[in-house]
């Protein structure tokens, strides 16, 4: 008998049971506790014609589907649009800006000067150039989303490693070669936490655009709602708003996962 | 990109050419709304097919802020606006060339009015007095509802100056003034009727009714050169929203009425019984509308003296 047949391989150990508050389900219990906080919030404690239960919230989510199902829609069409213009501009320039320190030190103060302007802020004077519809819309949901993109692609092209570039010259690859070879790919990761950023954004910059300048969408159904004294059917949008959000948020991680499945941050 | 492009020319291209109308098409016409029970007419007009018969097919673009309808309007984006008479005049001083083509709202004659000044019932606020210091909410400054409550709280024996005025949303209203983050609201319905028969709050004062009675509120708008370059189009536009007027006046409350409200405001049959429905007009008399320019240039939203037979367009005015 050898040792090894003297010390049998132990059974894998048995998954240790997580206690419940360190498991996922403690974050679905939160939301649970929290919906609970709300509905009895409204039934006991705020009297408020604006502030519904959670049940006639539901009920409004199921009898105002139809509406709800064109709002979200038209509202994600809309977003779609915008978001994939500002995507694909912010990394065409952040590629642009992070390759060239010339293109850097001209375009940097401008960036920095048009990045803060709040949304509201920019919508009048688009509305004078672009009218109401949606070429006003897109571009105000495009502009939100170009600068994370611009500033992620930058930062992720100027993040490749040296040594990698002066290899590939070394071995005589064309620049056009390492560009897409090396620091596409380097890069990437830094594009996909700004579009996952410009994602967010974009969906609140379009349902605030919906809101100023309405007729369609999500975002006019929520102030028309809110006019029309139904805050259940309000805040129906507003739960499937959520919702959406992280929705998309999951769809964006899945992709990534998909695409960079070589990339381990940290 | 080839799609912003294209829209963005499509823009442009119908803000600067004419509508041209042929016998067989119609001519399309894009109106900024306000989803009131205020734009009645012009939602009757559409339902009925008043628009059609006139040979206009008519767009509706709904803001339920009502923020963007003036802009929208001076850019060519609409042919016509729903706004009220301060915030077209404050845009026809500025030059922006804008003239009220059809009427669309008035106030009550009397009270009880379609708006007021409320507070919470034990608050004792009855006059403009009551208000020495105190924080009254209103939608939007320098708009009519501003206009109005500083020329109640002058006219009731207070100083308009004495008081702070804050930007609520109509919305809002009610849980600012319970919550005691205001003292008194300037409210339209339905939130007004909701509040007062809920118990909420109590009525202070009707600044509408209480300075001028049947006041011209709301109003349709275009501008000079929209009317210069297409006189017949704005002739029918009117002709068939007035066909509206007449029509929402003999029907009002009926069932087919509260259909077309309840469509276009989202309002729920109960709120919607409980609303005071008042008669809509197709002229506006100048002499009507001459003291709210007056209230504007006493409290500077205008720096000259404005004249309101400037404002309306021949197709708003008696014959």
């Amino acid at each position: 008998m050898t040792a090894q047949t003297m010390t049998e391989p132990a059974p894998p150990p048995a998954k240790p049971r997580r206690p419940l508050l360190q498991s996922r389900v403690s974050g679905v219990l939160l939301v649970l506790a929290l919906l609970v906080l709300w509905d009895l919030s409204a039934r006991f404690w705020v009297d408020s014609t604006s502030w519904p239960t959670v049940t006639a919230v539901l009920a409004a989510l199921f009898s105002g589907s139809a509406d709800l199902f064109a709002a979200f829609t038209s509202t994600i069409s809309l977003m779609l649009k915008g978001f994939v213009l500002g995507a694909l501009l912010g990394v065409a320039g952040g590629i642009a800006i992070g390759l060239s320190p010339f293109l850097r030190r001209a375009f940097t103060p401008l960036l920095e000067f048009l990045r803060p302007l709040p949304v509201p802020g920019i919508v009048p004077p688009l509305i004078l150039l672009l009218g109401i519809d949606d070429a006003m819309k897109i571009t105000v949901v495009a502009f939100s989303t170009f600068f994370p993109v611009l500033i992620n692609a930058a930062q992720g092209v100027r993040m490749v490693d040296p040594v990698l570039i002066d290899m590939a010259r070394t071995f005589r690859h064309s620049r056009l070669r390492s560009m897409w070879q090396l620091t596409l790919p380097a890069a990437l990761p830094y594009v996909f936490s700004g579009l996952r950023i410009s994602l967010a954004l974009a969906l609140i910059v379009t349902v605030v655009a919906e809101m100023i300048a309405g007729g369609t969408g999500i975002g006019y159904y929520l102030m028309t709602m809110q006019y029309a004294m139904q805050p259940d059917r309000m805040y129906a949008g507003v739960v499937l708003l959520a919702a959406t959000g992280y929705a998309l948020n999951w769809l964006l991680l899945l992709a990534e996962r998909r695409l960079l499945h070589w990339y381990s941050p940290g | 990109m080839k799609n912003l492009a294209t829209s963005t020319l499509y823009a442009a291209a119908f803000a600067l050419t004419p509508l041209a109308a042929t016998a067989d098409e119609l001519t399309t016409v894009r109106v900024s709304t306000i989803p009131i029970i205020d734009t009645a007419p012009l939602q009757v007009a559409i339902t009925k097919g008043f628009f059609e018969e006139a040979g206009l097919k008519v767009d509706t673009t709904p803001t339920a802020g009502g923020a963007v309808g003036l802009p929208a309007l001076a850019s060519g984006a609409v042919q016509f606006t729903f706004s009220n008479s301060v915030s077209i005049a404050l845009g026809a001083s500025q030059g922006l060339g804008f003239k009220v083509v059809a009427a669309g709202s008035f106030t009550a004659d009397a009270a009880p009015d379609i708006a007021g000044i409320v507070a919470k019932p034990d608050a004792g606020i009855k006059t403009g007095a009551d208000l020495a210091g105190k924080t009254v909410a209103v939608n939007t400054r320098n708009n009519i509802i501003w206009l109005y409550a500083k020329a109640w709280v002058d006219a009731t024996g207070g100083s308009s100056d004495d008081l702070t005025y804050l930007e609520v949303p109509f919305p809002q209203m009610l849980d600012a003034v319970k919550g005691d983050q205001v003292d008194a609201a300037f409210l339209v319905d339905p939130f007004l009727t909701a509040g007062i028969s809920a118990g909420d709050v109590a009525i202070s004062g009707w600044p509408y009714s209480e300075i001028q009675p049947s006041l011209p509120v709301g109003m349709y708008a275009a501008t000079e050169q929209y009317i210069a370059e297409n006189p017949e189009t704005v002739a029918a536009f009117v002709e068939a929203y007035n066909k509206g007027v007449d029509w929402a006046n003999e029907n009002a409350g009926t069932d087919e009425w509260a259909e077309i409200i309840a469509s276009y405001t989202r309002l729920t049959p109960d709120r919607l019984a409980g609303l005071k429905i008042l008669p809509y007009y197709k002229v506006i008399d100048p002499e009507a509308l001459q003291p709210t320019m007056d209230l504007m240039l006493k409290y500077d939203l205008l720096s000259s003296e404005f004249s309101a037979s400037d404002l309306l367009h021949d197709t708003v005015l008696a014959k």
